[in-house]
Order: structure tokens, then C-alpha cells, then sequence
């Protein structure tokens, strides 16, 4: 037979008090907190997992943030560009109109003052700012005024950076194009070559379209169509040696070196069309060029010719500024789509993410409830059965 | 008939003494380490003459005290074990809430700080994100200063339970030795000396719970005391003291030292269960080995952050400044108690093989051996020490200065300051530096179509990184750098020139340039801004395997795995204990209901005793009557 010895029956009703208690208040705390993890020793792997998970939805939260900033500069940007068609597109319909043989030189010098109009506004909206005092068309020199007025010619101080934002765990979104992609670096004419009339030709030869037939033959080189008579020309190269020649009639495409110019009226004996690379013309120097053509005020017959050439330029300049301006656009709003994928994407994973954090750290509130109540009520029997054996002693009866 | 007397009188003394233990017991039933007693009775010698008495009653031979040595010895084991595991486990407690919980841990800060890198990417110049940057860089700073600040408090704390612990094992064994005096003192005493031995048994228990010990008891009685695993504390009546000392390796901590009291020499000591144990482990194993990896993280920030900011250029166009300072690691420091004059500097050489371990170097008289502080092992270590051959192990890199003597030691700690010596080094918020250091453009006069672009920096500390260079197209296939050299040229082609890798792509015709330049005077510029926020995943610990969330959630896993597993031992071990001490109870203790049917007992037998006297009164009485007759 065990012996009971008087202060141990008591130490072991305290112990088993004590633990009753410690147990409950730990189910209290888990249903105060609405976690079953209470510290980390809980669950050290499940805390490992719960801190990865939050550390993820951290991450998305934060893609989300930059998405929203990429959008918003994306979506001024897109406006700024919609404006930027709209005033190239009613330029190319002055210039158009200006090229009727019905204008006056009067009347092209009213277009000429509106095209000037456009010209400033384009280049306001070309320093287009951010509402935050960054300007939209700058690169990376965001904080200063982009295109500046040098003379006649506008000026562009930004540089060529493009800024990327990070809206995915591995997916940058460029949040904007510099300025010198979309106003400057617009290529000339048809992007390969270009043709003038020389200042000095006497007869009424336009160029009118230029096209290259194959394309990697011509490799920039200077050439000149220089007319030995009415209907014969010669092609002259750089250093002036005859490379070919041909016969001409108006209308007729001249072809050599793989590009053709089509040349419409009359050309005079001596009268030279220079042949040279494209390359590029920004669109407010193709404005002021078309400006400058229409206020030159020419009335004689081989100037209007010249004047035509000119325009034919200035139209295929517009083209390209309007080409580029499209493909900007179309950049934009692939960019916007992107965005709002990777959007779609993140809530996708934050959702999945939310979820496995539930699982992981959120509390059964049944049973930790039904827990709770099981354990207070051992509690309560460990008291009792204290207080009735602590009540038990033969003293009592002697 | 004087014999009969006898009886009832001895009877009357026995029972009295009966009833006397009975009422000690009752008195003691409170009284901890009281071991219950009973008085045995004998019956008295006969006296065999004939027409005499046949009895003298009964003698008390002595006072039995219940205990079982056995038993005694399985509590003083469970007490060592419960002190060591719960000092253990409280340490480890508090260590583990102050990792994990949200509000003091770290791991949200440095997601926070990451938070703002990227939010100043979409707006690079502002500087209200800037000072954002800068005060969550700040705020994680402070986090590593304060969890470090405590974890290093809590480090302090031992040491001072240390010195207190040590008092009063050296109290107990003062103690044992002046009852072993007193209990060998009574050898030749009738009677047990037993108050005596219960309060030697409580000592030796109290100083169990401290110390583990082992007891042997000698024939005189005396109890020789041997602390675990292997120190003498108390022979017969000769006790040694233990003391606190400075630790030789780290001037700043305590280390428990054994005291002959013979010799009076010292000796570090180091044992292995108790609280003295639980303390001494508690300091290496959670202190040291938390401010160890938590220093790891923080160095690690630090370096990768002040690396990143070097490569960048800031809004004053000059390369970016430290962003965080770190003082206090890495660490390497000579003992106090070396004889040569050797010192020795540390760096980390290679941040992907840094463990978050300190060590122990050891000069044996012609190499070094590098002891890991976490398990003890030997590390392999690689070179001569030499500025030219430092000594190489686990990512660091030692120099030695100075003459070392043979079984000189020094400290290497390359992490354990990190957390507290982490501060923000830049206030300004100019300094950032978010733009990459070099930027590259076409010009406006290129005909053909060739576009560049600049991939990444190669090398930072080019001298001509920030040179201006321009490339010359000679023609569609060949170009040349600053008008010198003749390279082939391949559309998309990574190109190095001065530390910097671009390409360039396209068809650029002859005449065509391109020119790289110092990046100064773009604020808008967020390159390095996305590199710097890249670095919350970049695999830059345990060689490219961990990021610096990664890092910080492998110490909470630690700690957490820990701490659950203490938790565990303590459970098995007070279970374990908790039966020893009832099994000693069920010996030794005193049970009132058995104590209240002794006084009944005793109580029966003393008025039975008192009726004898009386009954021998009355016969004696007539028998004198009928003489008188």
C-alpha cells in the first residue's frame, strides 16, 4: 500500500491546478490572437512557412504599388501621345492643302502661320509634366525641361534612358519613352534615302515618290541625277564620276543602286537631284522646314517646283513622325495590357497566398472555443477535488 | 514486582518518546526536506531467576529516519537536469518572442525597407521617396539595435546569475562541509544525528538544482560531493569555492572558475547540467549563437547595400557613399591570458560562405586550429596566416601580427557585433545613389538605324568607368573606340569597354556614333534603384542559396525549433523528477492521518502504561496491608 503523504497530496493538487490553468489561458491566448501560432515554437516549420507567405503577400502588395505607378505615367503618356497625333494629323492635312496648285501664296503663308501654331504646341506638349514636376518626355533627366528653343531649332536636353518598374516577381515594365525616340529620332522621308532639288534647277521637275526596290543594296551614299538634256540624265557619285545613265520622260522613275525616284514635270538641261542617306529629321525641324517652304513666297514656275519637292519631303517626314507616334502608342497600350495581366496575375496569387496563410495560422475557432470550455471545466474539477481533499484528515474526527 | 514497576514505567517513557516523534512529525509536516521518524522499541533483557519478574519492559533503541538513498539520488539527478533544461528553456522563451514577434522582430522592417527601394523607382528623383528610403533603412538599423540590444541584455543577465549562482553553490558547499563536521561529530552519540542529515539531504537537493553533482559517503558518515563531470566540491570537511572570472577570450563576459582550497589555485571549469549548466549553455547556445546569426543577417544587408550604393551614381553625380556603418565585426581580438605578442585581423573574404559561427583560433606553436563555437569541431582551415597567405575558413580571411606563442587563443567573431554595431551611415538624401554610373545614346546625326544599350557594370572600380567613349562606325561591319582599333561588329553583341557591358543592335552605317558618358545628370535614372531592390531575393548567403528574408526566417525556424524541443526535454524531465520527488515523499514524507492514528495509538498504550504503575501501586499497596495484618 502507497503511503499519502500530507504535502504531497498537496504540491500534486497544486501542479495539476497550475497546469490546468496554464492550458486554458493558452487556449485563451490563441482565441484572443485568432492564431494557432502563438510564438514560433508552436509550429517552427508552420511560423517558417507563415513568415514566407507573408514576406510573398508583401511582394505582391508592392508590384501591385509599382503597377499602379507604371499605369498612371503609361496612361499620361498615352494622352500626351493622342494629342501629339492629333496636331501631326491636321498638319499633314495642311500640308495636303497647301500643296493645291488653287492656294495663293497668300493663302500658304496662313497655313504656314498655323503650322507655326502647331509647332509650339507640340513642343508644350512634348514637356508634358507628370502633375508632380517630372516631365513625362525626358528620360532620365525628368526634372528639367526637356525640349528647349535654340534659335529656330528646338533642342533636346533629356537623355536616352528608358525607366523600367518591376510589376512581377521577374516582370519590368518600361513606364515611359524618352522624348528623343518620339520627337527626334523620326526617321527622314521613306527612312533609307531622301532627294532634293537643287536651289539652282531652272526647269519644273518635282520629285515626287521615292521607294526602294531591293531593300540592302543602297548603303547611303551620296549619288546625283544631274539631267544632260530634257530627256537624258546622267547619275554622278560622290567624287563625280558618271556611275550611270538614262533616258527620261516626266513621270518617270529613275532606278539605280536599288531605289527609284519618280520625278513628275520637266526638268531643264543642268538642273541636279541629290540623292542622299535618310537619316533622321525631328518633327519640329520638319515643321519649320514645311513653315519655311510656305512663307518662301515663290511665285516663278521652277520655284513652285522646288516648293512641291519640298512638301512632298515635309509630307513623308510627317508620315514617319505619325508612324512613330502610332507605334509608340501601340507600345503604350500593350504596356497597359501587360500591367493589368500582371495585375490580374498578382490578385490570383494574393488570393492563393491568403488562403494557404489561413490555413497555416488561423485559429478553428470551434474547437479551440469547445477546447477552451472542456479545459476550464477540468480546471474547475481540479479545484474542487482540491477543496474536498484538502477538507479529508483524521484530526477532524478525533 | 519491581520488575512489573519497570515495565510500566519504561512502557510510560517509550510511549511518551512515541508520542513526542509523533508530535514532531505533525510539527514538520511543512517543513521541506523533513524526512518523517519512528521510534523503534525493543523489549528489556529478561531476567530469568526464578519467583522474580520475567520482564523489564521495553527500551527505546533508537529513532528510525525514513529515507531511501536510492531514491535520494534519482531526485538530486532529476533536480540537476530540471535546473539545467529550465534556465534553458526560459532563456530560450524570451529569445524566441523577440525574434518572431511582428512588432520587435526584424523580418518585417526589412521587407519594409525593400518596400520603399521599390517605391522610388517609379519617381527616382523625389526626394520624399528618398527620405523614405532613408528612414525605413534607418528604422531597420534600429530594429537589428534592438533585438540585438536585448538579446546582448539578456547575455548580461546571465553573466550576472552566474556570479549569484556561483555564491550560492559556494554557501551549500560551505554548509555540507560545516554538517559533515557535525554529523561525524556524533559518531559515538545513541542516537542518530537525523535533523542533521535531513538538512545535509536538503542542501545537497538545493545544490543539485544548481549544479549537477554526484554524492559518495564515506564511512564516518561525511559525504564527498563531486560536481559533473568531474570537479571536487566537497571533501569531508574541506569544501572548494567556485568564482567568477573575467573570460580570457572576451574580456566583457564571466567565466566560472574552481578554486582549490588547498592550493588556492583556479581552474576553469565547465559543467554540464544545474542551472550553473543551463546558464553556461544558455549564453553560447541562445545568447551567442543568436546575436551570431542575427549579426550574420545584419552584415550581410550592410555589405550587399553599401556595395550596391558604390556601384550607382548619386543625385551629385559622384559614386554612392556607405549606407549603412557597421562597427564591431568582423572581430578578432588575442586573449587575455596569451603569452605572445599576436594579434589578429579579420574580413570576410566570401559573404555566400560566412555560417553565423564564431570561433576559436588556436596557435599550437607552429599552425592554427580553428575551433567552430556552436558544436566544437575542428574547421579546416587553409594557409599560413601570413599577409600574403592569410588563413582562410568558412568565408574569412586572418591575418596574424606579431609573434604568437605556442597555446596562444584568439576570439574570431565575424558576425557577433553586426546587429548592435549596424547604423545608418547616410543622412543625406542626395547620397542615394539610384542611377547607374554610365549612360549611353546615339547620336542625332547616326543615318542608320543602330540603337545601344548598356546591359550592366562589370567592373566598378575601373578608372575610366565614368571616361567618356565614343564609338565610330568605319563602316556597316567594322567600328572603332575613341578613334582608334578596328573591331568586327555583331548586331547584339555584348561589348566591354571600361567595366561597362552594352550592346549595340541594328544596322548603323559608316560615320554612325555612339557615345558612353558619365550618367550625372540624371535624376530620373532608377537602374541601380532596381538593382538595389533586388537584392531582398538575391541569393547572397549560404553560397547563393539564401536571401536576406530567407536568412532571418532560417534564425526564427531555429529558435522556434528550439525552444519547442526544450520544451519538450523540460516536460519529459519535471515528469520525471515530479516522480522521483513522490517516490521520496512516499518514503520520507509525513502523512497526518497516519500521525493522528499514532497519537491514538501511543495515546491507548500510555494509559495502558499509567494502569500498570497504578496496578502496581495498588498490589503494593496490599500486599503492605497484609504484612501489617
Amino acid at each position: 500500500m502507497t503511503r499519502v503523504p500530507t504535502l504531497d497530496t498537496f504540491n500534486r493538487a497544486l501542479a495539476q491546478l497550475t497546469a490546468s490553468a496554464a492550458a486554458a489561458a493558452r487556449a485563451q491566448e490563441q482565441i484572443a490572437t485568432g492564431s494557432r501560432i502563438v510564438t514560433p515554437a508552436d509550429d517552427p516549420y508552420g511560423a517558417a512557412e507563415v513568415l514566407l507567405f507573408e514576406q510573398n503577400l508583401a511582394e505582391l502588395a508592392q508590384y501591385s504599388r509599382n503597377a499602379t505607378n507604371a499605369e498612371v505615367r503609361l496612361q499620361r503618356e498615352e494622352a500626351a501621345l493622342a494629342s501629339v497625333n492629333d496636331l501631326l494629323q491636321r498638319s499633314r492635312e495642311l500640308v495636303l492643302q497647301a500643296s493645291n496648285a488653287t492656294q495663293t501664296q497668300e493663302t500658304r503663308g496662313f497655313i504656314a502661320v498655323e503650322l507655326r501654331e502647331i509647332r509650339a504646341q507640340l513642343v508644350d506638349i512634348a514637356n508634358t509634366e507628370n502633375g508632380r514636376g517630372r516631365y513625362l518626355f525626358a528620360g532620365n533627366r525628368d526634372t528639367e525641361v526637356p525640349f528647349v528653343a535654340s534659335g529656330a531649332a528646338v533642342d533636346y536636353v533629356g537623355d536616352q534612358g528608358q525607366r523600367q518598374i518591376q510589376i512581377g516577381e521577374s516582370l519590368f515594365v518600361e513606364s515611359g519613352d524618352s522624348g528623343d525616340q518620339i520627337f527626334m529620332r523620326v526617321p527622314r522621308a521613306n527612312g533609307v534615302f531622301t532627294t532634293a532639288a537643287a536651289n539652282a534647277n531652272t526647269g519644273t521637275g518635282i520629285v515626287a515618290r521615292q521607294s526602294v526596290i531591293t531593300a540592302g543594296v543602297y548603303g547611303g551614299e551620296s549619288l546625283t541625277v544631274r539631267f544632260t538634256a530634257a530627256d537624258a540624265y546622267d547619275i554622278v557619285d560622290g567624287v563625280g564620276a558618271v556611275v550611270a545613265s538614262g533616258t527620261f520622260a516626266p513621270g518617270d522613275a529613275i532606278a539605280t543602286n536599288g531605289i527609284a525616284v519618280e520625278i513628275d514635270g520637266q526638268p531643264a538641261i543642268g538642273d541636279e537631284f541629290t540623292i542622299a542617306a535618310a537619316g533622321y529629321r525631328d518633327v519640329f525641324a520638319t515643321l519649320d522646314d514645311i513653315a519655311t517652304v510656305l512663307e518662301s513666297g515663290a511665285s516663278s514656275d521652277a520655284a513652285l517646283a522646288q516648293q512641291a519637292s519640298a512638301l512632298n519631303r515635309g509630307l513623308e517626314n510627317l508620315d514617319q513622325a505619325i508612324g512613330i507616334v502610332l507605334e509608340t502608342r501601340t507600345s503604350v497600350g500593350s504596356r497597359l495590357e501587360s500591367i493589368d495581366a500582371q495585375r490580374d496575375l498578382n490578385t490570383g496569387f494574393e488570393l492563393l497566398g491568403r488562403e494557404a496563410l489561413a490555413d497555416l495560422r488561423d485559429l478553428d475557432y470551434t474547437a479551440a472555443i469547445s477546447q477552451l470550455s472542456q479545459q476550464l471545466t477540468a480546471l474547475e474539477a481540479a479545484q474542487q477535488a482540491f477543496v474536498r481533499t484538502q477538507g479529508l484528515s483524521l484530526f477532524n474526527v478525533l | 514486582m519491581t520488575g512489573f514497576l519497570t515495565s510500566g514505567l519504561s512502557a510510560l517513557i517509550g510511549t511518551r518518546a512515541a508520542l513526542d516523534i509523533t508530535g514532531q512529525n505533525i510539527a514538520n509536516v511543512n517543513t521541506p526536506g523533513y524526512s518523517r521518524q519512528r521510534v523503534d522499541f525493543a523489549p528489556q533483557q529478561v531476567q530469568r531467576t526464578i519467583g522474580s519478574s520475567f520482564g523489564n519492559g521495553v527500551t527505546v533503541e533508537g529513532l528510525e529516519r525514513f529515507t531511501n538513498s536510492f531514491v535520494f539520488d534519482t531526485v538530486v539527478d532529476g533536480s540537476s537536469g530540471s535546473g539545467r533544461l529550465s534556465t534553458l528553456s526560459d532563456y530560450s522563451n524570451r529569445i524566441n518572442n523577440l525574434l518572431a514577434d511582428p512588432q520587435l522582430g526584424v523580418g518585417p522592417t526589412i521587407q519594409q525597407f525593400f518596400d520603399a527601394l521599390q517605391d522610388a523607382t517609379a519617381d527616382p528623383a523625389s526626394t520624399e521617396l528618398r527620405q523614405v528610403v532613408l528612414g525605413q533603412a534607418e528604422a531597420l538599423a534600429n530594429r537589428f539595435n534592438r533585438v540585438g540590444g536585448e538579446i546582448a541584455e539578456i547575455g548580461n543577465e546571465i553573466d550576472r546569475n552566474l556570479a549569484a549562482t556561483v555564491d550560492e553553490i559556494n554557501a551549500l558547499t560551505a554548509e555540507i562541509a560545516d554538517l559533515n563536521v557535525r554529523i561525524v561529530g556524533t559518531n559515538n552519540a545513541p542516537i542518530a544525528p537525523n535533523d542533521l542529515l535531513d538538512q545535509r539531504d536538503l542542501a545537497l537537493t538545493q545544490l543539485a538544482e544548481l549544479i549537477g553533482i554526484e554524492t559518495v559517503e564515506d564511512s564516518d558518515g561525511a559525504v564527498n560531493v563531486v560536481a559533473l563531470p568531474g570537479y571536487s566540491l566537497v571533501t569531508g570537511a574541506g569544501a572548494n569555492t567556485l568564482a567568477v572570472e573575467a573570460d580570457p577570450l572576451d574580456a566583457s563576459r564571466l567565466r566560472v572558475e574552481l578554486r582549490s582550497g588547498v592550493t588556492g589555485s583556479q581552474a576553469p571549469i565547465d559543467p554540464t547540467s544545474g542551472q550553473l549548466g543551463g546558464l553556461i549553455d544558455a549564453r553560447t547556445d541562445l545568447v551567442d549563437r543568436s546575436l551570431d546569426q542575427l549579426g550574420r543577417t545584419a552584415f550581410a544587408l550592410a555589405t550587399t547595400i553599401n556595395a550596391q550604393s558604390a556601384e550607382g551614381l548619386d543625385l551629385n553625380g559622384a559614386f554612392g557613399g556607405d549606407v549603412f556603418s557597421l562597427t564591431g565585426a568582423p572581430d578578432a581580438r588575442p586573449a587575455t591570458s596569451n603569452v605572445g605578442t599576436g594579434n589578429v585581423a579579420v574580413t570576410v573574404s566570401d559573404l555566400g560562405a560566412l555560417t553565423g559561427d564564431s570561433y576559436e583560433l588556436l596557435y599550437d606553436g607552429t599552425g592554427y586550429q580553428a575551433l567552430r563555437q556552436s558544436d566544437g569541431a575542428v574547421v579546416t582551415l587553409t594557409g599560413a596566416g601570413t599577409g600574403a597567405d592569410p588563413l582562410v575558413f568558412d568565408g574569412l580571411s586572418l591575418v596574424v601580427s606579431g609573434t604568437p606563442t605556442a597555446g596562444d587563443r584568439f576570439a574570431v567573431e565575424p558576425t557577433r557585433g553586426a546587429a548592435n554595431g549596424i547604423r545608418l551611415a547616410l543622412t543625406d538624401t542626395d547620397g542615394l545613389a539610384f542611377a547607374a554610373p554610365v549612360s549611353a545614346s546615339a547620336a542625332l546625326t547616326n543615318v542608320g538605324n543602330g540603337s545601344i544599350e548598356i546591359n550592366r557594370t562589370t567592373d566598378v572600380t575601373d578608372p575610366n568607368l565614368l571616361a567618356t567613349s565614343t564609338i565610330e562606325f568605319l563602316d556597316a561591319n567594322t567600328y572603332q573606340v575613341n578613334g582608334a582599333g578596328t573591331f568586327a561588329y555583331v548586331s547584339g553583341d555584348p561589348i566591354v569597354l571600361n567595366g561597362i557591358e552594352f550592346t549595340i543592335s541594328g544596322a548603323p552605317t559608316a560615320g554612325d556614333q555612339f557615345t558612353l558618358s558619365a550618367n550625372t545628370n540624371a535624376p530620373g535614372d532608377n537602374r541601380n534603384a532596381l538593382l538595389f531592390a533586388g537584392q531582398r531575393d538575391a541569393g547572397i548567403l549560404d553560397g547563393g542559396r539564401s536571401g536576406l528574408v530567407a536568412s532571418y526566417g532560417q534564425i526564427v525556424t531555429d529558435s522556434g525549433v528550439r525552444t519547442r524541443n526544450l520544451q519538450a526535454s523540460i516536460e519529459a524531465q519535471d515528469a520525471l523528477l515530479e516522480a522521483a520527488v513522490r517516490e521520496q515523499q512516499a518514503v520520507s514524507g509525513v502523512d497526518l492521518d497516519e500521525e493522528a492514528a499514532n497519537l491514538v495509538r501511543f495515546q491507548q498504550a500510555y494509559q495502558a502504561a499509567t494502569q500498570l504503575v497504578a496496578i502496581a501501586n495498588s498490589l503494593f499497596d496490599e500486599l503492605i496491608g497484609a504484612v501489617r495484618r
